[in-house]
Formats: C-alpha cells, structure tokens, sequence
C-alpha cells in the first residue's frame, strides 16, 4: 500500500512539473470564471452541476497535452507498469477536480456579490453530488482518452451528442412515450435514492454512495488498464 | 553465463511487415551492435524488450526477469535513448530531470550534473528549443544517471556532430569498466559499431541474419570481387549476395577461409566490413546496381 502511494505521489508530481504551465493557465482561466459564475448563480445546486462538468472535463487536459507532444512512449519507459501510469492518470484527474474545487470555494466565500454560500458547498450531500457527478464524467472520459488520445474526448462527445440526437427523433415519433419513459426512470432513480437514504441513516447512506463512486473509478481505472495495455507506440 | 538480455523466438505482426523467429543473447559486460536497413526490425526489437509494443511470441528476459512480469524492475535497471527523444516541450531540462529522478532509487544528481556539465546541456531551457544533437544528449544524460545495468540507444549517433559522437563511444567503452554494465546499440553507422561493438546482430526483413562476436564476423564474412564474365552460376552459389556493375561484380560471402580456396586467381578477396555487409546481404546482383 505504501509502495502504491508512493508510486501515485511520483506521478502526480511529475504531472505538476511537467505540465506546469498549463495547469496554471487552466487555473487562471477557471478562477476568472468561477469569480463571474459565483455573482451570476444563485442556485447551489445548478452552480454545483455546470462547476463539475466544467471541472471533469478539465482533467482531461494534461493527458491531452501528453499526446500532443508524443510524450506517452518516453513515460512508458520510465520503470512503472502500465497499470501504475494509468492509476497516476485517475490521482492526477482527482487532485485536479480538487484543487479546482477548493478554488471555487474560495471564491464563493471572498468575492464581494457572491450569492452562493462557501459553507453549503462543503456540505456532505453537495460533496457527494459533485464526486458523483464528476465520477460519471471522469469515468467515461478517461478510458476512451487513455486509449485514442484527444480523440477519444471528441468520439465521447459525439457519441454523447449523437445518443441525445437519436433520443430527440426518437421521441418525435413516439409522440413522447420514449421521452416519458426516460423521465419515469429518472424520477424512479430519484425516489429510490431517497427511500434509500430514509431506510439507511444519513451517514450510513453517505459512506454507501461514496463506497459507490470509489467502485465506479476503481472500475473505470480497471477499463483504462485494459485498453492503456492494447496500445503500441 | 550471465545474460543481461535473452530474447527467444520473439515474434511481432503488423500488416506488411513481421519481425519472426528473433533470437539472441547480450552477455553482461559487453556492448552489442544492431544493425540493419531502414525497417528492418531494429527499433521494433528495442520497443518490444521495453513493452512499448506488444509481442505476438515467444520470450524476452532482462537479468534473468520476464520483460513483462517483472517490467517495472526490469526498466529500473534500464537506460534507454531513442532515436527521436521527446520529452514535454515547454518543460525546462532541469524539470525534466527532476520529474524523472524520484522513480529510480539509484539516482545520481551528482552524476546527472556532471553529465550535463561535460555535455554542455542548458538546463534551464525548455526542452522544444534544443537541436536534435542536444536533444540526444539530454536523453543520454538522465539513461546513465541512474546506474543502468543495461543501456539500450535506438539509433543514438544520428544527428550527433563527429566529436560528440566519438567521445558517445568512448564513454559507453568506459561504462563497461564495471564489467556490470551492458549496452545494445542500433546503429546504421556501422562504422561507429565496428570501433565499439563486441557482438553484432543483424537483421534484415525482420530477421536475425546474425549475431555473432565481432571479431568472428570479422573472420568469416569477405567480399569476393571479380569480372562480370567470372560471375557464373557455380560463383553465385557460393555467394551470400552480389551486386553486379559494368565492369565486374562484388560477391558477399560468409565462409571467408572457404572462398579464399574457392576462388581462384582472378578474383579478389577482401575482408567485408559491417557496411559491405549490409549493402551487399541478400541482392540479387541481377542488373547493374
């Protein structure tokens, strides 16, 4: 375990030498945003959904910045397996989504207009719906990402836009059966969460969700590993 | 005998192109030349021993150790520099260096610093800015900062200025000093092998032709040179390949003793360089070339 933790902490310190420059860019243009979206939102939670999409795609940037450059070969041979540069891949996306939050907080709490409470974003259900949302996004995202590069984001995304385009048609012609199907289970997904957070205690619930998303990542890693281990260079 | 690198049988497909049947052996404490034509495996044969490309066959171990299970200790132990070096380009050498150093234990920031003292490398400059040739050197620094027992160079003197490149052998005959250390090295400068290289492996169409000790190719491998009208069917048998000219033609052959009795006078007989023999394996000889 200590041996893991070590090898996490090498890559992402490597992660923050090397890209450096453009994780501070990243920084500066979120901080410049995050200072507008903070007066403009009033809504927590529609401020906390749009921050994590936001932040979620982000962490796709210094792994795109390692294809652009032809650098994923030379990291292949740095003595890690693929699995461990992998793994660094997920620390460094993590470490990034945090530190972006941690930024955004700061700026709920100190810019002068804000309206939205610095507190009630570190409240544990908030904490959890953005973990839970930036894991959907991340564990998506970074196994096509890992394994075509840039492209893999793009395919994601028009694969997203396409499956959204198809679901638009497809409720066109069903004169919004389809759509009524999709929103029934949304909703049902809604009320089973929340008769399972009445059944279970709220911190039982709490540690069940996170456990949850950890699975989610841990599975997502394990998908990445898989592909990461097909790729030649 | 120990092995620094053993590869048996190691096959990999790709459409157009399948290195097969690969098999060879680098003692510890010696330097080991690859050399062949454009495409004919070399770098396919460094990528596999590091992982880069996935083997369809057969076995490689490093110290003992399969290059894939034990891959993270195997690439501890390895130094490696290749062909076209590439390291992030708005990253500074200094930070290259210093996101690379914490994942070998053995690493030597004395020995990094007096590498990049004697190459002349400017360290604070981002990596995009450097010519080829620094580039190179950069990568030759960090490959023998962390005591590797087993350097692997795809191609390193290519773009590298006289000088450097003769003091590049230099070092590397040094390195060897501690009968620990072990290099292979591809080159298609086969001139720089001939002065460093105690074995030679060569490979051709994604076969190994040979690999044998230096002074052994040296021995057996001539070149057979006569006129046209001597080149008969008896001759082209003997011969490895031959290229044919207007006024005569040059033969290859493996069996050096052989030909010298073989041939009689009206043919010359020459020791075959490493060059002579890359040129000259395999052709035809059916027009003039």
């Amino acid at each position: 375990m200590t041996e893991l933790i070590r090898r996490d902490w090498i890559a992402l310190r490597r992660d923050l030498i090397l890209h450096r420059r453009t994780l501070v860019l990243v920084a500066l243009i979120y901080t410049a945003f995050q200072a507008w979206f903070v007066t403009d939102i009033s809504s927590t939670t529609a401020w906390l959904v749009l921050n994590c999409i936001y932040m979620a795609v982000l962490t796709v940037v210094p792994l795109s910045i390692d294809e652009k450059t032809g650098t994923l070969p030379w990291l292949c041979t740095l003595p890690v397996t693929r699995a461990d540069l992998v793994r660094g891949r997920y620390v460094t996306a993590w470490a990034l989504v945090v530190g972006l939050y941690t930024v955004a907080v700061g700026l709920a709490a100190f810019v002068p207009g804000s309206q939205l409470s610095a507190l009630s974003l570190l409240e544990p259900d908030r904490l959890l719906l953005a973990a839970g949302i930036v894991t959907f996004i991340v564990a998506l995202l970074l196994p096509f990402t890992i394994r075509f590069g840039f492209m893999g984001v793009l395919l994601t995304l028009v694969a997203a836009q396409v499956l959204g385009g198809v679901m638009l048609v497809v409720v066109k012609i069903t004169g919004g059966g389809v759509g009524g199907g999709i929103a029934s289970t949304i909703g049902g997904l809604r009320h089973g969460i929340l008769v399972l957070r009445e059944t279970l205690s709220v911190p039982v619930f709490q540690l069940a969700l996170l456990a949850l998303l950890v699975l989610i990542n841990w599975a997502s890693y394990r998908a990445s590993v898989a592909l990461f281990r097909r790729r030649d260079f | 005998m120990d092995y620094a690198l053993e590869i048996e049988s190691v096959e990999k497909r790709y459409k157009g192109f399948t290195l097969k049947d690969v098999s060879l052996q680098l003692n510890q404490g010696y330097i080991m030349g690859l050399i062949g034509p454009n495409g004919a495996g070399k770098t396919t044969l460094i990528k596999l021993i590091l992982n880069l490309i996935r083997r369809d066959g057969g076995a490689i171990r490093v110290f003992g150790l399969d290059n894939l299970a034990d891959e993270a200790e195997i690439k501890s132990r390895i130094g490696f520099v290749p062909d076209e070096p590439r390291f992030h380009d708005d990253a500074t050498l200094e930070s290259v260096a210093s996101a690379v150093a914490p994942y070998y234990a053995t690493w030597d920031q004395k020995r990094f610093a007096t590498l990049a003292g004697e190459f002349e490398l400017p360290l604070k400059k981002n990596f995009k800015k450097l010519s080829h040739g620094t580039k190179t050197k950069f990568s030759l620094a960090l490959a023998l900062s962390h005591g590797a027992e087993l350097v692997l160079l795809d191609e390193p003197t290519t773009g590298l200025d006289p000088v450097f490149r003769r003091r590049l052998l230099d070092m590397l005959r040094r390195l060897l000093e501690d009968e620990r250390t072990s290099v292979l090295f591809s080159s298609h400068i086969t001139a720089d092998l001939e002065r460093t290289a105690d074995f030679v492996t060569f490979v051709k169409d994604g076969r190994v032709v040979f690999s044998n000790p230096m002074d052994q190719v040296a021995q057996s491998w001539a070149v057979v040179k006569g006129g046209r009208e001597t080149l008969d069917s008896d001759a082209r048998a003997f011969l490895d390949g031959v290229r044919v000219r207007e006024h005569g033609f040059e033969g290859l052959t493996s069996r050096a003793d052989e030909a010298r009795r073989h041939f009689g006078n009206g043919y010359v007989i020459e020791h075959a360089s490493l060059d002579d023999i890359m040129l000259l394996f395999g052709k035809e000889g059916s027009h003039d070339d």
